[in-house]
């Protein structure tokens, strides 16, 4: 028995189990773009062998999920009805739902059908099946994706198990090939997203071995490393470390960090590009390891970030200029979160605090810096920003974290919307010194220039001190004479003692006045008569106007009021105006010095003083109250600026008019005294 | 009895000095008259006329070697004495070299204005 089935096998293969044994075959390893010429191929083959008219194959596929489509039909080359694309489901409605349970629908004759499936028998009908055997797909025991039917339209005929069995394997076959195809299908699709994903990556993507050869790499990768083609950067670099990397070390570093790590991200470096410029990158990288654990090559993603680098350091640069800035200028910003009451500080308040930077400021901390004087104005200052956005500007006074006094301006401006006051702070200790140094320097220049003004008038002072020293000698002769005399000779000598002593005081006035002048002092503001300054000065100056043949033509307005003044610094100014009067009128045809006082207003008086000389040139003008600017062969250039600042010092004005009729007339308008501060 | 002394015209702009050297003068027996200024002088003495003119040189207007050139335009043939407050040598040259006879300082005691006065008057009194 067994020796004959075994002989009997090969032989009693009929046409139809051989077919099955060459499809069976044909499927093995089939690649998948021959799959569906191959189904085709043995649809009509078992339809032939078989005797059989039509197979038709459907499939829900992944375009069309809620139907199902003809893929595969085998027709006789004379079948009359075209089958069109058809959806199964609705038009097998009955059949489909017993096919998707795994069910194989086997109808030898239409009348088999029950009545529940009347839409499937008018189907069959309208085609004109008579007999059809129907076969679910699935694949691996998965879930049924299609189906396939034989199909005869000549004659009923009946299933007989052995057809079905051998065509369930021929389905089966069927199923395992489209779901293989399926599958290959399904990576070739995701292998083309992700291709496409990797070529279109604007960040660089790349695999390297150990070695350093560059196993892949996209086209962004090339692009930022200025390769023609992933190709040309492949076959390029043969040594990643040496060739790509600028410093080749870091590369042994990042490599074992993500030895130890896994994972290296962000890791930011300079690449060498084709050209040899470097570019910044960031870069993550990881690993491979290969069954022994060994790691067998790494993949890197690289984003150019020059830019971002540039911006980097343009911000950097920024910033290192506003901090230059600020230790120039010794000034800083600070800001004040109103909802945290925090503050930020710029590096340069935290060395003009000299704290160090780790010190975290805030408002409360910051105000105990002030001297307590300075403490009560910051403080109402702050409240009143904080409550009505008022800005604010003061000069105030800090101690330092290390003792130091230090003068400061400090400026604040309230967003109140945005909750914050931001502003400004200054050191202005050098400035503060500087001023007082230059009040100083004025003073000593102001009494420099009146004792320089009083050299140049001593000739004067003599001939004024002379004058009544002569008289005192010739009246003391005389009665040095008349003594010796009869007694009416000596009647006169009464009047001539008090002529003696009206000249001894004229000649002491002279002294008082010289004196005030040399006198060195602060400013004294008093109510002065500024005629009688007036009338004091041209006695003063008598001597060089008589010596300069000069004709004084005073104009004093009669009871004006009294200015607010320095006797001594007005004088200055006076003797000033007088003597440059005298001196521009030397070698003039006529020389008239004209001084008049006035009233521009209730509570200003004016003082002009007028030569007859040759005016100042259009060009000196500008400069005749700069400092050591001067016409004079001996000037210092001092006189007029003393004069403009001690007019300022009192709150007026100086000014120079050219005379119609020639020469200049300098004028000085001064306030009136008021009582109680001014 | 010698002749009458020589008579001085005093040209100083400053009045009580003026005043005190007339009055020294006069004290001292000699006849003085005073004038306030240049003009004053040149309107009251006509050229010609005998004695001494005692001028001082700072005054406004027209001061003395002012004064003394237009005397010696019009004539008048009169030692001038000049007198000054503001004494240098520039000024004393200046005033001998325009033909004074004479240079005090001021203040000048009596005894340096008579010797001057006298000796003037001897050599104008010479033959």
């Amino acid at each position: 028995m067994k020796a004959i089935s075994k002989v009997k096998k090969p032989a009693s293969l009929s046409p139809f189990e051989s077919l099955i044994v060459d499809i069976s075959t044909r499927f093995i390893a089939l690649p998948a773009d021959r799959v569906d010429g191959e189904i085709m191929l043995a649809q009509q083959q078992v339809c032939e062998c078989l005797g059989l008219d039509v197979s038709v194959l459907w499939q829900r596929l992944p375009k069309n999920p809620g139907s199902l489509t003809t893929t595969h039909i085998f027709l006789p080359p004379d079948f009359p009805v075209p089958v069109p694309e058809m959806d199964a489901k609705d038009t097998f409605p009955w059949s489909m739902e017993r096919l998707f349970d795994g069910e194989t629908i086997v109808l030898s004759r239409m009348a088999d059908l029950p009545a529940a499936a009347a839409r499937d028998l008018e189907v069959f009908r309208h085609y004109g099946i008579r007999s059809s055997l129907t076969f679910p797909l699935s694949a691996g025991g998965g879930p049924v994706f299609g189906v396939v039917s034989f199909n005869s339209f000549r004659e009923e005929r009946a299933w007989p198990t052995d057809i079905v069995d051998k065509l369930r394997i021929v389905a089966v076959i069927f199923a395992n090939a489209l779901a293989h195809q399926r599958a290959d299908q399904a990576l070739r699709e995701s292998e083309a997203r992700y291709r496409s994903i990797l070529e279109r990556s604007s960040e660089g993507i790349y695999q390297v071995s150990v070695e350093g050869r560059i196993l892949f790499a996209n086209p962004a990768a090339a692009r930022i490393l200025g390769y023609d083609s992933p190709e040309d950067l492949m076959s390029s670099v043969t040594d990643l470390g040496s060739q790509v990397w600028a410093n080749p070390e870091e590369r042994s570093r990042v490599i074992q960090m993500a030895e130890e790590g896994g994972l290296v991200q962000g890791y930011e470096c300079q690449f060498r590009r084709k050209d040899g410029t470097l570019v910044w990158v960031s870069l993550d990288t990881r690993p491979f390891r290969g069954p022994d654990g060994r790691i067998i090559y790494s993949d890197g993603m690289i984003e150019n970030i020059d830019e971002h680098k540039r911006a980097e350091k343009a911000l950097q640069k920024n910033r290192d200029l506003l901090e230059e800035i600020e230790r120039i200028g010794n000034v800083g910003g600070w800001e004040v979160d109103l909802d945290t009451m925090k503050q930020t500080w710029t590096a340069e308040i935290y060395s003009l605090h000299e704290v160090d930077p780790s010190y975290e400021p805030t408002v409360e901390k910051g105000i105990q810096f002030y001297t307590p004087a300075s403490r009560q104005v910051i403080e109402r200052l702050l409240r009143q920003a904080i409550e009505h956005g008022e800005p604010f500007d003061a000069e105030l006074e800090i101690i330092t974290a290390k003792g130091r006094l230090r003068n400061v301006l400090v400026m604040g401006r309230a967003d109140l919307e945005n909750r914050r006051i931001s502003g400004f702070f200054q050191d202005i200790t050098q400035h503060k010194q500087d001023e007082a140094e230059r009040i100083q320097l004025r003073l000593e220049l102001t009494h420099l220039a009146r004792v320089l003004t009083l050299n140049e008038i001593s000739a004067s002072l003599a001939h004024e001190i002379n004058q009544p020293l002569a008289a005192i000698l010739a009246n003391a002769e005389t009665v040095k004479i008349l003594l010796p005399q009869a007694q009416d000779k000596r009647e006169a000598i009464p009047e001539i003692v008090d002529d003696i002593i009206q000249d001894a005081r004229r000649a002491g006035d002279v002294v008082r006045k010289v004196r005030g002048i040399v006198k060195k002092g602060d400013v004294q503001f008093e109510p002065l008569r500024i005629n009688a300054l007036i009338e004091d000065v041209l006695m003063l100056l008598n001597g060089s106007l008589a010596m300069n043949s000069v004709m004084p033509c005073l104009d004093l307005k009669p009871g004006l009021a009294d200015i607010r003044g320095d006797r001594v610094r007005l004088q200055q100014v006076l003797m000033n105006l007088v003597m440059n009067a005298i001196d521009a009128m030397k070698g003039m045809p006529s020389r008239i010095l004209t001084i008049r006082s006035a009233t521009d207003g209730p509570d200003t008086v004016t003082v002009s003083v007028g030569d007859s000389g040759p005016g100042i040139p259009e060009a000196g003008r500008a400069k005749v109250f700069q400092a050591f600017y001067t016409t004079k062969k001996d000037g210092l250039g001092l006189g007029l600026p003393i004069c403009r600042s001690i007019i300022e010092e009192h709150g007026g004005r100086i000014w120079e008019d050219q005379n119609p009729g020639g020469g200049s007339t300098f004028s000085l308008s001064l306030k009136a005294w008021r009582e109680g501060p001014a | 009895m010698s002749r009458p002394p020589v008579r001085c015209w005093i040209v100083d702009d400053d009045l009580s000095f003026g005043k005190s050297l007339k009055r020294m003068l006069t004290a001292g027996g000699i006849p003085a008259e005073y004038f306030g200024s240049a003009q004053s002088f040149l309107d009251s003495v006509p050229p010609g006329q005998s004695g001494c003119a005692i001028v001082d040189i700072c005054m406004p207007g027209c001061d003395g070697f002012e004064l003394m050139k237009k005397m010696d335009d019009l004539n008048y043939g009169m030692p001038v004495i000049i007198i000054t407050g503001r004494a240098s040598s520039a000024v004393r040259d200046r005033a001998m070299k325009d033909g004074a006879v004479g240079f005090l300082q001021k203040p000048f005691s009596w005894e340096s204005l008579r010797e001057l006065v006298q000796k003037l008057d001897a050599e104008s009194s010479a033959p």
